[in-house]
């Protein structure tokens, strides 16, 4: 990968992770700010402690923030940590314009 | 000394939900298993796949003129509708028999509907008429009462999905005290936005109607009403009423587990059953059948039948079913609809059916009486219900009256053995009183900032007024000519609790799930405990809790309800819960590891006086050895305190010292916040445990006047109180002249003082003259929910010092044969009268007797 295509993709992350963590703090009441949150802390737990009622607002945080639509079929796990959370927005992210891409191939 | 328990039977029932419109049509239509849950054309709108149990056919008042039906909001309406059934049922005609009624409603979200046109931004469907009358989550027993004259007094249990079956409960405990012969207990709840948005929202929704115990989970929402007449047996049968029933037990409990899940072990569940079967000395082996809460929802057919399995040994013999696929889930109006279909069908030997039902699912392994009426003759059976916060409530009834050996009890004494407070006079109840004695005036009074945009919906909203001929005509007097902005311009101030740091005295405080209103009540009841000597060691179900609420967690509502639009499927499910009033209750519970009973009274101001009265039945009646009782409020927005007293006749100020109460020219009135908590135990269990006694509670009164649609009747209101007086002192066996100290709760207007002036001329006669009178709201400001408790601290603190305090900042006094307290004045005070009213005319009287 290029310098300048490995930056774009950190960026991307970074800017992912942020939403994320702005997100969270907004709708779940932590009194924290962004810079307090690292990356791999776990959502439940431990962690930001959130709890079952705590996960329905996480998936309404990604349909606001970044119009995805959690389906039955995924696989949980991505509810770990801020981190797992922001690979599966990316992810998302990735099959959207794929899905975009074809569409604009069939079209034309 | 025992006592045996009186026997309540049900000799009236009211119904109304989708599938019928009074009680003949309920019973026709549970024997013809009808699903009222259907698509719903309302919610389809916002929601894929909305269902729901509404009710929509047309409903008809011939008693009441359009007028009143405009202004009332379909809660009220609907626990009208069928109260007026039930009694018409009952054969109790207005007059005698309905002024010894009591009335207890229970409803999860009242005084909404007034307010859905604001929340929806629709201005110009608002109607400030409406919104006075019906849109206090409190007017709703205060308008039924009035509209059906019963003068019995009255609360109002919001305990979520527990209301109703929680109503029936403290309906009950009344007609132990012997106050009332006659209890009417209703459960009402039409479906909002709000609500259905938050259970939507939470994925607790099934697609299509809810089938319990089976195939895919998920719960549907439904509407409606019920009521039963409670009745003292001997009662029953001396004036010849039909008897449908008899309640014979009952208890509740707390998980203390968790704002929405139910406990996975089912404790509390297991607690709240093995509580009711135990005050009738039941066994398990006596239950014949089981009406369960059965919401469909996952989580709670699992929890619910694991702890059906831990209490009963032989629960495979024992038919269980839910009646939630006939009509959804209820609300706060589930537990008395669901009592009324066992009383219609268990008499003709028939068990309702669980309808819709498939495959059960995994954990669900019980006989549910799937989708076909099951034969048996039940002798006793049992109703439960499960509520958001880890409220539970049970209640075991008959179809047959005396079905069970009597039950009895050992009355016991009630002492407060501990006092917490918060106010704007001081974060801890040590400091507000130490201010108090060295009449350090108040330095807490916030001015209120009226911003542009606030102004701005008080003129589209008073020029909505103007438009509607119907409600110029109803606000009249008040606005005509009203200069609003000049109006609005006023200075006005509240008692502001400031610099506040909970994590410094709280031990277990998670700040993320605490709203303002809760922090206050868990730093009030932190103090109680603590000052009590009570530390939790896994014995939290031996203390109870029982709060009383006015406005409730406004902030939390109203940030809750701004997230529903544009896009209601988006709702902040993490506000729902704490939206409810049993939140605080809950909230403070699940904090401290409380498990006892558990009650949320939203009766409006002075809720924590009716707290205190049914926390002095819990523990009167050994059923609680110790019990919390309190309240808590948190500053309304300012827009809310603008209207509140733009439509009532309080004079807001800026001036502490202008708050003058029982002044010949009141002119002051200062709202405030803040939290009280005293905690209640059977006195030898305190002498026992060698806790130090602050005062015993000897007796109470409660009354209420049935003239909310005339405010200005002074004569129905002082002559409410007047009989609540009596009654207290009447059980606490003292005369008048016997008391040392009166301390009423009035507000400071008009109004208010002259009902508190002239019950007391009437009740207390030429004592009046001698007994120091005192209030001390000017000190902490009109905490709403909570002045009669700060009141009895006060006076408690002036028991132990044998000196009463004045009355802070009143110069002239409205009445010149009593004896207000101007000065400091050393006097031992041994028995003491505390008084106060309800905004909707429900009167208490609490008589307090000094520790030996």
């Amino acid at each position: 990968m290029s310098n300048t295509g490995l930056n774009a993709v950190i960026e991307q992350r970074q800017q992912v992770l942020e939403q994320i963590k702005a997100g969270l703090i907004e709708r779940l009441n932590l009194y924290q700010n962004v810079q307090q949150i690292d990356d791999d802390t776990p959502l439940f737990g431990s962690g930001l402690k959130l709890d079952s009622v705590d996960a329905t607002e996480v998936i309404v945080l990604l349909d606001e923030t970044f119009n995805i639509r959690v389906k039955e079929g995924d696989d949980p796990s991505y509810m770990r940590s801020v981190n797992t959370l922001a690979s599966f927005v990316i992810g998302k992210q990735g099959e959207m314009a794929a899905d975009k891409a074809a569409e604009k191939a069939e079209k034309a | 000394m025992t006592v045996t328990r009186k026997r309540v039977v049900i000799t009236g029932m009211g119904h109304l939900s989708s599938i019928a419109t009074n009680v003949p049509e309920f019973k026709q239509a549970l024997f013809d298993k009808t699903c009222g849950i259907k698509p719903s054309k309302k919610y389809l709108e916002w929601f894929e796949d909305a269902n729901a149990s509404e009710v929509l056919q047309p409903l008809s008042w011939p008693e009441l003129s359009d007028e009143m039906v405009a202004s009332l909001d379909n809660a009220a309406l609907w626990a009208y509708k069928v109260g007026h059934e039930a009694l018409e049922q009952g054969e109790l005609p207005p007059g005698a028999l309905r002024d010894r009624t009591a009335l207890i409603i229970g409803v999860s979200s009242a005084g909404t509907e007034a307010f859905i046109p604001l929340i929806e931004q629709r201005m110009e469907a608002f109607s400030l008429q409406k919104a006075i009358i019906s849109g206090s989550f409190a007017s709703c027993s205060a308008i039924v009462s009035s509209l059906l004259g019963l003068k019995g007094g009255f609360e109002l249990v919001a305990t979520a999905c527990t209301a109703s079956t929680n109503a029936m409960g403290i309906g009950y405990d009344l007609i132990q005290n012997g106050k009332n012969s006659t209890a009417l207990v209703v459960g009402t709840e039409p479906i909002y936005l709000p609500t259905f948005a938050g259970f939507y929202a939470l994925h607790a929704m099934k697609r299509t109607p809810s089938s319990p115990f089976s195939g895919s989970p998920g719960m549907s929402i439904g509407e409606g009403a019920g009521a039963l007449l409670l009745e003292e047996y001997e009662h029953a049968v001396a004036r010849g009423a039909t008897i449908y029933g008899e309640m014979v037990s009952y208890a509740t409990s707390c998980d203390a587990y968790h704002e929405t899940a139910p406990d996975p072990r089912g404790e509390g569940a297991v607690q709240v059953m093995r509580h009711a079967l135990q005050n009738a000395a039941l066994t398990p082996e006596d239950i014949g059948y089981i009406n369960a809460h059965g919401t469909g929802t996952e989580a709670n057919d699992r929890c619910e039948t694991l702890a059906m399995k831990k209490v009963f040994p032989n629960i495979m013999d024992i038919p269980v079913s839910s009646t939630k696929a006939y009509v959804g889930h209820n609300i706060g109006s589930a537990g008395i609809i669901e009592l009324i279909a066992c009383f219609l069908t268990l008499p003709e030997n028939k068990i309702l059916p669980t309808l819709n039902f498939s495959t059960p699912r995994p954990n669900c392994d019980l006989n549910y009486v799937p989708n076909e009426f099951q034969h048996g003759d039940v002798r006793l059976f049992m109703k439960n219900n499960y509520a958001f916060g880890g409220n539970n409530c049970c209640v075991i009834a008959s179809v047959k009256p005396a079905q069970s050996p009597p039950s009895v009890y050992a009355p016991k004494r009630v002492a407060i053995t501990g006092m917490g407070a918060v106010s704007a006079a001081g974060h801890t109840l040590q400091a507000m009183l130490q201010r108090m004695w060295q009449q350090l005036t108040p330095d807490s009074l916030q001015p209120l900032q009226l911003d542009d945009k606030t102004r701005e919906e008080f003129r589209q909203m008073l020029g909505a007024i103007n438009k509607n001929s119907e409600s110029r005509a109803f606000l009249n007097q008040r606005f005509a000519g009203m200069d609003i902005d000049s109006e609005l311009d006023k200075a006005t101030g509240v008692h502001q609790i400031t610099d506040l740091d909970p994590r410094k005295t709280l031990r277990r405080f998670d700040p993320r799930k605490a709203n303002l209103i809760s922090t206050f009540a868990l730093l009030a009841l932190t103090q109680a405990m603590s000052d009590a000597g009570r530390k939790i060691k896994r014995d939290g179900q031996t203390l109870g809790m029982i709060l009383g609420m006015s406005k409730g967690p406004q902030a939390t509502v109203d940030r809750y309800l701004q997230s529903l639009f544009p896009d209601p499927t988006k709702v902040r499910t993490s506000e729902f819960p704490g939206s409810l009033m049993n939140a605080i209750s809950t909230f403070c519970s699940i904090s401290e590891g409380i498990k006892g009973y558990n009650t949320s009274l939203a009766t409006g101001i002075n809720a924590g006086l009716g707290a205190l009265t049914y926390g002095y039945e819990l523990v009167r009646q050994a059923l609680q050895p110790q019990v919390i009782v309190g309240g808590a409020d948190e500053n309304m927005s300012t827009f809310a305190v603008y209207l509140q007293a733009l439509s009532g006749d309080l004079q807001l100020t800026c001036d502490a010292a202008a708050f003058q109460v029982y002044s010949n020219h009141a002119q002051g009135y200062i709202p405030g916040e803040g939290a009280a908590m005293l905690l209640l135990e059977d006195l030898q269990h305190a002498q026992a445990r060698g806790a130090h006694i602050h005062a015993e509670i000897i007796g109470y009164g409660k009354d209420n006047d049935g003239s909310f649609f005339d405010p200005h009747d002074v004569v129905a209101r002082s002559a409410s109180l007047s009989r609540a007086i009596g009654q207290a002192l009447q059980e606490a066996a003292i005369e008048p002249h016997e008391l040392d100290l009166v301390c009423g709760t009035s507000d400071g207007t008009p109004l208010r003082n002259t009902v508190e002036i002239d019950a007391l001329r009437h009740s207390l006669g030429e004592a009046r003259r001698k007994v120091p009178l005192v209030n001390y709201n000017g000190w902490f400001g009109l905490v709403e929910s909570s002045i009669g408790l700060l009141n009895i601290a006060v006076v408690s603190e002036i028991m132990r010092r044998g000196e009463i305090l004045p009355i802070p900042y009143t110069q002239e006094f409205c009445a010149e044969d009593f004896h207000f307290v101007t000065a400091p004045l050393q006097q031992t005070v041994n028995t003491a009268l505390v008084i106060g009213a309800t905004e909707g005319g429900n009167h208490y009287a609490v008589v307090l007797r000094k520790a030996a």
